[in-house]
């Protein structure tokens, strides 16, 4: 066997080893990605506390992947809140208005004793019957002409109407949970007693993939995001609560009626049920539908606040992004009634009367990671293959005229 | 007239550009939607003139125009996407999330007799309720001027009309205004439709 030979079965051996080493590379990069991304999400998740839980949200309206971190409530927090509800037990309530404020004092203070009652509560969970309480009995309306009861509030430090004089500063931080670093504050003056808000038209925001949920301050107070019953105190500053965002994926499923007062809801996770419609907006039609394929980012519920008139629906999403609109709420005839085929539109056939309204989009998983791979594997064996194939014609070319050669100049005639 | 919402749970992140653009295309396909589903064209288009307001192309007519029968107009807020269709006239739809406006929309948007209700409503003794008060009148107005700009074409460049206008203006231009309030994901938010109404096309 000659140098030439050795040296080209030497390099199909070499190249023959490197493909499935190129193929296994791909695979690996590709499921190694995807586990880690799955495992990062599911650490971060774990980290925030679940605010349904501590404002009474419906569980059915949250996504399931927010676990709870729950922080046992400390003696005097529990102590703080039975003193509370104490003195406002002691409260005379016949001396008040029978108005809503009354009401509400005695559903959180019913609230606030279940609290109390309930060994596991949390810290964030007894702060806030605390806060409810005492924000309540601040608000009961005493009956013209007779003496309040109610004791005395020793500082009561939320009751709004303090003097305008004075103002205080509340720091919005956001942290990303990724690196752990800062990535938003602003600050904001409040006048004391008035009541706090998250500042917009600022850049306060989440950092990609998540979303604030509510916000917590030193004392590890718990508010929501949108800072309900806060007001100017003292310099604050409150920490961003954050949650990820998932995709449900779900399912819409419409349990309204279709009564035209606008009360169905369309709750994120569920069954499509067959009743009612996901638009909460009242139509006077009863013979809604239920769209069983629900807008993937779609986390939370439509409430329908809608004017009954009809006109305006909350429209869903199938699987492929396509917009759906009842057939039953679009009444208007048709203008032309023939449904030509546009003479604009050369590009697409129509297929049952329907063409897709929007490109549909995805995003690439784990399965389309190994379908990438085995896809490259295959294109690099085909280069393989090409690139011996040269090797050996150039090879036996060079062989051929080497023999000519050597026979030319041991003096053979050709 | 017709209106259709769609709720978008995607919130917006750092990214307000990408946000924006996710925003458009899903309105731009809701609009088709409606605007197909409404008029019974499957082959419907819809375009943007070089002020960007959109406009149906009839599927059925060569070459490309705008259609005289149906027009269309879209908005979206945070976690909102809102679209209005219409047969026989202009419309304009503009949703907000409710919130109190600067001081720079209130100076220039706001005629003197607005912007005083809004300061009687400050004067109240409660903050609490005080501060959604102002937050929902001014969300509500607001959302108005730019529907009616949206409907005139002109956008706020009117800065006049913009000051000026509220339902008892837009009616006495022979419009009609559809006002409604959403709750949505635990966001607020204010919508405002104008469109021609019955009296005002009959006169």
């Amino acid at each position: 066997m000659s140098k030439w030979s050795k040296a080209l079965i030497g390099s199909i051996a070499g190249l023959a080893m490197l493909v499935p080493v190129n193929g296994a590379a791909f695979a690996a990069d590709g499921d190694a990605a995807a586990d880690q991304t799955q495992t990062q999400t599911t650490e971060q998740s774990n980290q925030y506390f679940d605010l349904s839980k501590l404002f009474d949200f419906s569980s059915n309206n949250q996504d399931g992947d927010t676990s709870v971190a729950s922080i046992p409530a400390t003696s005097e927090e529990r102590a703080r809140l039975q003193a509370e509800v104490d003195k406002d037990k002691a409260i005379d309530l016949s001396k008040y208005q029978d108005n809503l404020h009354k009401t509400i004092f005695q559903q959180r203070l019913a609230h606030a004793e279940e609290v109390l009652a309930d060994a596991n509560s949390g810290t964030a969970r007894v702060n806030v019957a605390y806060d409810l309480l005492y924000k309540a009995a601040d608000r009961l309306d005493p009956i013209a002409g007779e003496p309040s009861t109610k004791p005395d509030q020793p500082g009561t430090p939320d009751k709004p109407g303090h003097g305008d004089s004075e103002s205080y500063t509340y720091t919005f931080v956001v942290y990303d949970p990724a690196t752990g670093k800062k990535v938003h504050e602003e600050s904001k003056d409040f006048k004391a007693g008035k009541k706090v808000y998250v500042p917009f038209n600022t850049k306060l925001s989440a950092p990609a993939g998540y979303e604030i949920v509510g916000w917590a301050d030193e004392c590890g107070r718990s508010y929501d995001a949108d800072l309900t019953g806060v007001f100017s105190t003292a310099d604050t500053t409150l920490v961003a609560l954050l949650a990820t965002i998932n995709n449900n994926g779900g399912n819409n499923n419409g349990n309204g009626n279709g009564n035209g007062n606008g009360n169905g809801n369309a709750n994120g996770n569920g069954n499509a049920n067959g009743n009612g419609n996901a638009n909460g907006n009242g139509n006077a039609n009863g013979n809604g539908n239920a769209n069983g394929n629900g807008n993937g980012n779609n986390s939370g519920n439509n409430n329908g606040n809608g004017n009954a008139s009809g006109n305006t629906i909350i429209v869903n999403r199938d699987n492929n992004g396509n917009v759906i609109i009842p057939s039953w709420w679009t009444k208007n005839p048709t203008t032309n009634g023939t449904n030509t085929p546009s003479k604009l539109d050369k590009t697409t056939t129509p297929t049952n009367g329907k063409k897709s309204t929007t490109p549909s989009s995805s995003t690439p998983s784990a399965s389309e990671g190994s379908q990438l791979a085995s896809t490259g594997a295959a294109i690099g064996t085909v280069v393989t293959v090409m690139v011996v194939l040269a090797a050996a014609a150039g090879a036996m070319f060079a062989l051929r005229r080497r023999k000519l050669a050597d026979s030319l100049r041991a003096g053979d005639e050709h | 007239m017709r209106t259709a919402f769609e709720a978008v749970g995607l919130r917006q992140g750092r990214d307000s550009v990408a946000y924006g653009t996710m925003l458009s295309h899903r309105a731009h396909a809701l609009a088709l939607g409606l605007v197909r589903a409404m008029s019974g064209d499957d082959h419907a288009l819809i375009r943007k003139d070089g002020h960007g307001r959109p406009y149906v192309v009839d599927g059925t007519a060569a070459p490309a125009a705008e259609s005289p029968d149906w027009s269309v107009s879209i908005s979206h807020a945070d976690g909102l996407i809102a679209c209005a269709a219409h047969q026989g006239g202009r419309v304009g739809i503009d949703v907000e999330e409710v919130r109190r406006p600067t001081a720079g929309v209130l100076r220039h948007c706001f005629s003197p007799r607005q912007r005083e209700e809004l300061r009687d409503i400050a004067g109240n003794d409660d903050a609490d309720a005080c501060t959604d008060m102002i937050a929902e009148r001014a969300t509500m107005l607001w959302t108005l001027k730019e529907a009616y700009g949206k409907f005139t074409g002109l956008g706020l460049a009117d800065c006049v009309a913009i000051r000026a206008c509220e339902p008892g203006f837009c009616r006495c231009r022979g419009l009609a205004v559809a006002q409604t309030r959403h709750v949505l994901n635990g966001r607020q938010y204010w919508c405002s439709v104008v469109f021609p109404s019955k009296e005002g096309e009959r006169k």
